[in-house]
This record gives C-alpha cells, sequence and structure tokens, in this order.
C-alpha cells in the first residue's frame, strides 16, 4: 500500500510540475509567438503585392470572416491580399495569395502555414513552384471541371516531384481564393 | 568506461543508427536532403542532452515502477518548450525546424537513452552519453541525407552535383528510397565491423 501510494505521489509531481514549467513558458512565449506571427503575415502580404505606398494595416476589409488587404500606389488599388486554405497531405496549407483586381489574376502566392514531410511536400515553399502561380487567372488557366488542377488531373500546374498531394493542396487554396475574390470583388473594391 | 569513450561510443561503436537501430520513424522520414539531416540531428541533440541530464539528477527520485510514463512525460515537456522558445524568439529557426520538433518526441533515441544510460549514470556521463550519441545520431543523417539528395535530387546541401541530364532516381526522395540505403549502409557497417 505504501509502495503504491509513493508511486501515485511521484507520478503526480512529475506532472505537476512538467504542466506548471508549461503553463509558464507557453504565458512567456505568447506574446513574442503572436507577433512573430503578425511580423510573418505582413512580410507574406508585402511579398505577393504589387510594390505599393500605403499604410496594409489601415486599408484593410472584412467580409464573411476573410480580411482583404488593399495594396494601393498613388490611390489607386493594385492588388488585394487575403489568405486561403488547402488540404495537404498531412494538414492544411494556408497560403497568402495576391490578386490584381484588373484582370483577376495572381500577383503571388506565399506558404504561410503547412505540415508537410520535409524534403517532399515541404517543397511547396519553393520560390520555382510558387512563382508559376503569377499571372495565372480562372480565365486564362485550364481548368478542370471549373477547377484550378495539377498536371496529373489534366490541369496545367507542375506538380512537384513526389508530392502531388501537396501540390493539390496549394492549387485547391489558389483556386478556392480566386472564387472567393470573384464573389467579393464587387464589395472589395467599393471605396 | 573513460569520459573520452563515452563520448564517441555514439559516432561507431553504438551508433543509434547503424548499431542500434533507434530512431527509425524520423530517419527514414527527414533523410530526403542533406541539410535536414542537421536540422533534425542537432534538434535531437539538444533535446537528449536535456533530457539526459533531468533524468540523471532525477534518478533516485523516481520508482523504477513508474519511471517509463515519468520519462515520457519529462521529454514531451522538453519537446514542447523547446518549440515554443523558438517560436516566440527565433522564428527564423523555428520556420526551418518546426517540421522535426514533434517528430523528436517519436524519437526512440531519447526514451532509449533515459531507460538504458541516464537512469543509472551520474550527471557528467549522461551529458556526454547525450551529447555523443546525439553528435552520432547527426552525422548517420548527414550521411544518409547526402546519398539520397544526390541519386534523388542531383544536389548535396542543394549544389548542383550531377549535371542537367543525369537521369534522377526519384524513388531515393521517397519511403523506399529510405528503407533501400538504410540497409546497404547497414550491411556496410556490419562488413567493415567483421573485418
Amino acid at each position: 500500500m505504501r509502495e503504491s501510494s509513493r508511486l501515485v505521489i511521484v507520478l503526480t509531481l512529475v506532472c505537476l510540475i512538467a504542466a506548471l514549467a508549461l503553463a509558464g513558458v507557453d504565458r512567456l512565449t505568447k506574446e513574442p509567438r503572436l507577433e512573430q506571427k503578425r511580423l510573418a503575415h505582413l512580410k507574406a502580404i508585402r511579398a505577393v503585392l504589387p510594390p505599393l505606398d500605403n499604410d496594409l494595416l489601415k486599408d484593410k476589409k472584412e467580409i464573411e470572416g476573410v480580411t482583404f488587404y488593399l495594396g494601393k500606389k498613388e490611390g489607386e488599388i493594385t492588388g488585394v491580399a487575403f489568405s486561403s486554405k488547402g488540404e495537404g497531405y498531412s494538414g492544411f496549407i494556408t497560403i497568402m495569395m495576391g490578386v490584381r483586381p484588373e484582370d483577376d489574376s495572381i500577383t503571388g502566392i506565399e506558404i504561410l502555414e503547412h505540415i508537410e514531410t520535409p524534403g517532399l511536400g515541404a517543397n511547396i515553399e519553393k520560390e520555382e513552384f510558387k512563382n508559376q502561380f503569377k499571372e495565372k487567372s480562372l480565365a486564362n488557366s485550364k481548368l478542370v471541371e471549373g477547377r484550378l488542377a495539377v498536371k496529373r488531373d489534366r490541369g496545367d500546374i507542375d506538380a512537384l516531384t513526389g508530392a502531388t498531394i501537396s501540390s493539390r493542396g496549394v492549387t485547391e487554396a489558389v483556386d478556392e481564393g480566386l472564387k472567393i475574390f470573384l464573389k467579393y470583388k464587387k464589395q472589395i473594391l467599393v471605396e | 568506461m573513460s569520459l573520452q569513450k563515452e563520448f564517441t561510443k555514439g559516432f561507431f561503436a553504438e551508433n543509434p543508427i547503424f548499431r542500434l537501430l533507434l530512431g527509425m520513424c524520423p530517419t527514414l522520414a527527414v533523410t530526403t536532403a542533406a541539410i535536414n539531416g542537421v536540422a533534425m540531428g542537432l534538434a535531437t541533440t539538444v533535446v537528449l542532452v536535456g533530457s539526459n541530464c533531468t533524468i540523471s539528477l532525477l534518478r533516485r527520485l523516481i520508482p523504477p515502477r513508474v519511471r517509463i510514463p515519468a520519462f515520457i512525460v519529462i521529454i514531451a515537456s522538453f519537446v514542447t518548450i523547446i518549440d515554443m522558445l523558438m517560436a516566440g524568439f527565433f522564428y527564423e529557426l523555428h520556420k526551418v525546424l518546426g517540421l522535426f520538433i514533434p517528430l523528436i518526441v517519436v524519437n526512440c533515441i531519447i526514451l532509449g537513452r533515459a531507460e538504458a544510460y541516464a537512469s543509472k549514470n551520474p550527471l557528467l556521463r549522461s551529458l556526454i552519453d547525450g551529447l555523443g550519441m546525439g553528435l552520432g545520431f547527426t552525422i548517420s543523417l548527414i550521411v544518409l541525407g547526402s546519398i539520397r539528395e544526390i541519386l534523388g535530387s542531383g544536389t548535396v546541401f542543394g549544389f548542383a552535383l550531377l549535371g542537367e541530364g543525369y537521369p534522377l532516381f526519384i524513388v531515393m526522395l521517397l519511403p523506399p528510397g529510405a528503407f533501400i540505403v538504410l540497409g546497404l549502409l547497414l550491411g556496410l557497417m556490419n562488413r567493415l565491423r567483421k573485418a
């Protein structure tokens, strides 16, 4: 009996100390973690939009839970950035994408978050892969059943070697994004 | 055993990958490129040294019958704390290593060393054991990663090594390639050991 109560006490203590340490570190790093995420977010927005001269934090609009950041040059809206999601191999892939309102084509995409396999699916972060989406729009792409698709699925997006599912995930996110943009375009652009 | 031997055993005589066959899950998963080996190896080394030290210090307090759950709680906490600290203060590094960190929890080398070594040895020895094992693991991952990267992508550490026209073995980047290369290296190591 005494032996077993000792087991319980020690294990409880170990877990208690671990829980306290985790809670402490979580609290300590909460602000810096959120701040880093915000900075990364802003950096991604700037990367996907054409050069701009306005304050992105001011010129943004929230419609149906999606935040649209308006990039302006000399008062003209030259690009709209927002994030979109697709399902990859091991989880959701979140991207930031920029769209030019003039012809509804993509000005750039950045990968915000993903948990794809390092060395295979994680290559979606490579410039060569991301850059192929530039200038694409629903109008100038080969659509399969109304959607953007990778070459394996008879579309025209080059999938990464050995990572077709991750490539499909990004393609799906871009496709969804373009459709969301078209759906809210009027509301986004109205002053 | 001398302290020096304690350190060097992780590189050859008791190499975690090629001799102990521990930590196969992260090994097979991440070694598609040499640089991944460096990242995974060093992240594991940090956790291994930390958990070995903690467990060595607590070795007399933890009753043998609950040691495994206690070790697992300690290791998982370590990994989570490192993950949060990196996300908060070293964001760039976290972006590169972030994907590997959850894989460290499932790495049997950490639990293996806690159970087989740190729970029976004093602090300094456990620290050196963790360091040697971690670096031995790192080097093995780099070797495996380099071979797969050269054959599968024609590069090593991202630098082009083979010419444009070289036919690449894509299979080397996929899970079967990991098993093939690992198997051949294991055979080679056994051969060298016999000789």
